[in-house]
């Protein structure tokens, strides 16, 4: 089989995919549009935006460790970490500069990572198993931080706010942030070699390790860096809600963002993924959600709704894939005879 | 998960005169955490070595076992099932719609049970018949199913359970000879039916070969397919028995029941020494497991710690569990790599 | 085959150990009763209160719905001040997640600790029914503070303010801050919640009778779970279902947060008034940032100083539990324990604007 037509065939296959996705999106639009014109209206979409905003972050940093074979159910637990500790501290200190706050965070969220790191890149404990843990060590800290006090709209500064919902030409500052994650990702996964190496390391381990790839600092690196953009998802967090209760913040965020992450293509198994899927996976997840909600739908259908889409979207992928497989061997077979 | 896609995993080398206690090694930590769990109980609250008492509460965490010990085939096949809670919640709302609707107990629990083994065949058909990834299939209908279960129930809770149904965790065998609660031996006997299963029946083979490596086990003839299939039913099945208990032990049906227990279960398979990534385990593993978990659970209760530090004791122990004995594993591996020399 | 064995042999090892273990541990054997038996009458339980009660001091464990919530914590503050002065040590532990059965552990281990008295803020009103039932049977207090399960629960309720009013109240608050006139909806908690839905239901009533102030119009209840981004968004599909909206009404303080951030950042704010029931620290910024006119809650602390005077004097027998009883709150005033429900009525709604968010700490 010729190397060069499986990975053309494969691009082919992503850029339909990724097609397919953004086709879904415009339709739902089109559709919650048509529901309820206001749906269209400058506020919901910037609301839309921003809460798409906060996920997205998130969703990028899932998607680098979904690629090298790993995972990390722990994203809502460190975010609610560092967002308390970011709370606390804008409390103690009012006069702290905004965007010292927000590197606080993300360092707290960076530290966090770094833990799940050493579990996974050195202690060699399962991925699944080491961040299932994590999830509730990281919770349970944040309440003995936190001393069971919330963090109130009063304690958290005008100026940080402010970051949800006003910025340069109308746009939040909250998703210049994003989009800047977004365009260093994608940077890193398209144009660099360490980025390719990740792709290595997920698609096969013991292969990577053979020819030399660090692998255990990249694994290691690539939760430090999930942390950290859950902190920075955190310092969001805090913008957007102006309040952090130690039991409430960022609990069950690991569900929404792992389903951006899969129906944006990512493969649950490593070694592929791209971040203009994941980028179209988290629009479809936020504008399903704000959508259903607009239009009426009840609560209990948008969870049914939820694992439906996720369904649908690993059906379909399942679907292609084998098509294209076969449609590969065929022409292997052709080539033999 | 694909069995072609595991990481390096650090086997077990057997030194000459060990390997007897090398059968004990999976069991060792749940035994010393339930060791340890009791000793600060007993130490911390006058009143923790009450065993009565701590049997009367223990219907909770013979449900969790239910779960666990479908989910130990599961996971031995290499697959998971993170649906479980939520498939729980659909049969028990089900039941509770039935008898609303007028049909009698034991008709409407037996439906429980019908619903749970089909929701695990639904869970079957898309990760073996299609083929899709265990862990995404299940993430979405564990959303699917607790959302199923909304839409039956909606707001209300059913509560017009005949008396005769409530309060089984309550009834004990030997009356007051000795407490005996009627929960954990039903336990007990799912447990030797699963423990006879995997490891007295070709099914219970299968289940190993399986996860051990799926290649090998199709080219060998073993029916995968039916393996795999069978144990997300038997799981589903479970589910709907521990609805039915959870549902007499509440006298209630609501829709948000079970929340984070497929955790909690999961939690307690690996701890038993079920590897995650399959082809090892044993249902004493899990049992062992779970009156360890249940250990720190109780003995942090009644010591007044809340439920954020108990669940992080519990993330901690279980990280403890699998880095010591991995840890141990290697360094042995390494001395008698070097005895060889 | 040896497998089979041992893990036989373990197994009834361990089954014998358990069972002989239990059969020589002393204990109460609360199990033979079974959850449907009748709360213990009063007559005998006071009389063996005050047989045991020899100058210890009073035990009470108080379960809130979860921790990290400053309105319970104002609870727990009202109990800690009452409680040294009548001998009595609280023990407060709640859950991580304020799930409908999730405070069912401490319940148990609660009753296994014998302590005098439980008071419990509850997640459901059924589910928790038989470790409640069980813990009466074993001559422990049930107290339910702040929400209610059902009534042959526990041996009293106290709500904080009237209950059954609240609704009214509610809808007449709305009035104020829009000027009577406007659509407005409301953003309630979980759908499941028994209290918020019975305050929905008064307002309803209220609205349907014909009294409330008739250009009001009541236009949609949604769920904001009482989970932050979900109210947010909640609150958010207001604004764009509803153009014409003039008041949002959250009787929930993470509703009535959320929505106040939502507005607060949005061009909106000022047009669309947001009101219902907050904690005046969480809501001090949007009051002084005139997003929010005027919203009311109560003194939850004052729950825990009647919580923990009733019991001293349950315990003592200086009060009867009964239908219509009245007793004295020393620095409260007088309560009384109502109806066949035996409900007790804390206080009365407090107000809060921008001439008094200032005066109030919780």
């Amino acid at each position: 089989m010729n190397p060069l037509t499986v990975t053309s065939t494969w691009r082919s296959l992503g850029r339909l995919r990724e097609a397919g996705i953004a086709g879904v999106v415009v339709l739902l639009i089109v559709i919650f549009g048509s529901l309820n014109p206001l749906f269209l209206d400058r506020d919901n979409l910037s609301s839309i935006v921003v809460s798409v905003g906060i996920l997205m972050i998130l969703a990028i940093g899932q998607m680098l460790v979904i690629i090298t074979r790993n995972i990390d159910l722990s994203v809502g637990s460190v975010l609610g970490l560092s967002a308390m500790v970011m709370g606390m501290v804008g409390r103690e200190l009012p006069e702290m500069p905004t965007y010292l706050l927000i590197l606080i965070a993300m360092l707290v969220g960076a530290l966090a990572g770094a833990v799940n790191g050493i579990l996974v890149a050195v202690a060699r404990v399962p991925s699944i198993i080491a961040t299932l843990g994590t999830l509730a060590i990281f919770r349970g800290l944040t309440f003995l931080v936190s001393n069971n006090v919330q963090v109130d709209p009063e304690d958290v500064a005008d100026e940080m706010q402010d970051l949800a919902s006003s910025g340069p030409l109308g746009i939040p500052w909250l998703v210049i942030f994003a989009a800047i994650v977004v365009v260093l990702a994608w940077w890193f996964t398209t144009r660099t070699m360490s980025g390719k190496r990740l792709y290595a390391i997920g698609s096969n381990p013991e292969a990577a390790e053979m020819r030399g790839l660090n692998v255990l600092g990249m694994t290691f690196g690539v939760f430090v860096l999930m942390g950290a953009l859950a902190g920075l998802g955190g310092a969001m967090y805090v913008a957007r809600f102006a309040t952090v209760n130690p039991a409430d913040a960022g609990l069950g965020f690991e569900l929404a963002v792992i389903s951006a992450v899969v129906i944006g293509g990512t493969n649950i198994f490593g070694g592929s993924g791209t971040v203009i899927g994941t980028v179209l996976g988290t629009m479809l997840v936020g504008i399903l959600s704000n959508g259903l909600t607009v239009v009426g739908v009840s609560g209990f259908w948008q969870r049914f709704a939820s694992g439906a889409i996720i369904l649908i979207a690993i059906i379909a992928d399942s679907f292609v894939r084998k098509r294209i497989e076969r449609r590969q061997s065929n022409q292997t077979m052709a080539r033999v005879r | 998960m694909s069995n072609d896609a595991k990481p390096h995993e650090p086997q077990t080398v057997p030194a000459s005169n060990s390997r007897r206690s090398a059968v004990l090694v999976p069991y060792l930590p749940s035994i010393a955490i339930f060791v340890v769990a009791v000793i600060y109980g007993t130490v911390s609250s006058p009143y923790f070595l009450n065993f009565s008492a701590i049997l009367v509460n223990s219907g909770r965490y013979v449900e969790i076992g239910m779960l666990a010990l479908g989910l130990t085939l599961v996971i031995i096949n290499g697959d998971i099932d993170l649906s479980v809670a939520s498939n729980l919640a659909v049969s028990a709302a089900t039941m509770g719609l039935l008898l609303e609707g007028g049909v009698p107990i034991q008709l409407a629990a037996l439906a429980a049970l019908a619903v749970g083994m089909g929701l695990g065949a639904i869970n079957a058909v898309f990760i073996v018949g299609m083929g899709l990834p265990s862990l995404v299939v299940t993430l979405a209908t564990l959303a699917l199913y607790r959302g199923l279960a909304q839409i039956i129930l909606g707001d209300h809770a059913v509560t017009a359970y005949p008396e005769e149904f409530i309060g089984v965790d309550q009834v004990s065998l030997l009356g007051d000879i000795a407490i005996v609660p009627m929960p954990l031996v039903m336990l007990i006997g799912f447990a030797l039916l699963f423990g006879f299963l995997l490891s007295r029946t070709n099914f219970g083979i299968s289940c190993y070969l399986t996860g051990s490596n799926q290649q090998a086990a199709k080219f060998s003839g073993i029916r995968i397919d039916r393996t795999r299939a069978t144990a997300f039913m038997l799981t589903g099945l479970m589910a709907g028995a521990a609805a039915v208990m959870m549902t007499s032990r509440l006298g209630s049906t609501l829709s948000n029941v079970g929340l984070g227990l497929e955790l909690l279960a999961i939690t307690v398979v690996v701890l038993g020494g079920t590897s995650i990534f399959g082809g090892r385990g044993t249902v004493l593993g899990t049992i062992i497991a779970l009156f360890a978990v249940m250990a720190v659970r109780e003995s942090l209760v009644i010591s007044n710690v809340n439920g954020q530090v108990q669940d992080a004791l519990v993330g901690v122990i279980l990280i403890v569990a699998i880095v010591v004995p991995q840890t141990v594993t290697r360094f042995r591996e390494r001395v008698s790599t070097k005895r060889l020399r | 085959m040896r497998k089979v064995r041992r893990l036989t042999g373990i197994v009834a090892l361990a089954a014998s150990t358990t069972m002989i273990l239990a059969a020589c541990s002393g204990g109460e054997s609360s199990t033979e009763e079974t959850a449907t038996e009748e709360a213990v009458v009063v007559e005998e339980t006071s009389a063996e209160a005050t047989e045991e009660n020899s100058g210890e001091a009073l035990r009470m464990t108080y379960i809130p719905k979860n921790l990290g919530n400053p309105y319970f914590d104002a609870i727990v503050k009202g109990l800690n001040e009452t409680a040294p002065g009548l001998n009595m040590t609280v023990e407060v532990v709640a859950p991580a997640q304020a799930g409908a059965t999730d405070q069912i552990p401490f319940i148990d281990a609660a009753i296994q600790q014998e302590v005098d008295a439980i008071a419990i803020s509850p997640n459901d009103l059924d589910a928790l029914c038989p470790s409640l039932k069980r813990a009466m049977a074993a001559g422990i207090w049930v107290l339910t503070v702040n929400g209610d399960t059902a009534p042959d629960c526990r041996d009293a309720s106290i709500t904080p303010v009237d209950f059954s009013q609240l609704g009214k109240y509610l809808v007449d608050l709305t009035a104020e801050v829009t000027g009577g006139e406007g659509e407005w909806a409301f953003l309630s908690a979980t759908s499941t919640a028994p209290d918020q839905n019975s305050w929905l239901e008064g307002a309803a009533e209220y609205i349907a009778g014909g009294s409330s102030p008739a250009g009001l119009t009541l236009v949609d209840t949604v769920y904001g779970d009482d989970a932050p981004d979900k109210s947010s968004t909640e609150a958010q599909a207001l604004l764009t279902k509803y153009p014409n909206l003039a008041a949002i009404n959250a009787p929930t303080t993470v509703g009535i947060a959320a929505a106040a951030q939502v507005l607060s950042q949005s061009p909106k704010k000022g047009q669309i008034q947001v009101t219902g029931l907050g904690t005046p620290n969480q809501m001090r910024e949007f009051i002084k940032d005139g997003t929010v006119k005027k919203f009311a809650l109560w003194d939850p602390s004052l729950q825990g100083v009647i919580a923990a005077n009733l019991i001293a004097g349950l315990q003592n027998g200086t009060i009867k539990a009964g239908e219509q009883v009245k007793f004295d709150v020393p620095g409260v005033g007088e309560r009384t324990m109502a109806g066949a429900d035996r409900i007790i009525i804390a206080g009365d709604p407090q107000e809060f604007d921008a001439s008094n968010i200032d005066d109030f700490d919780f």
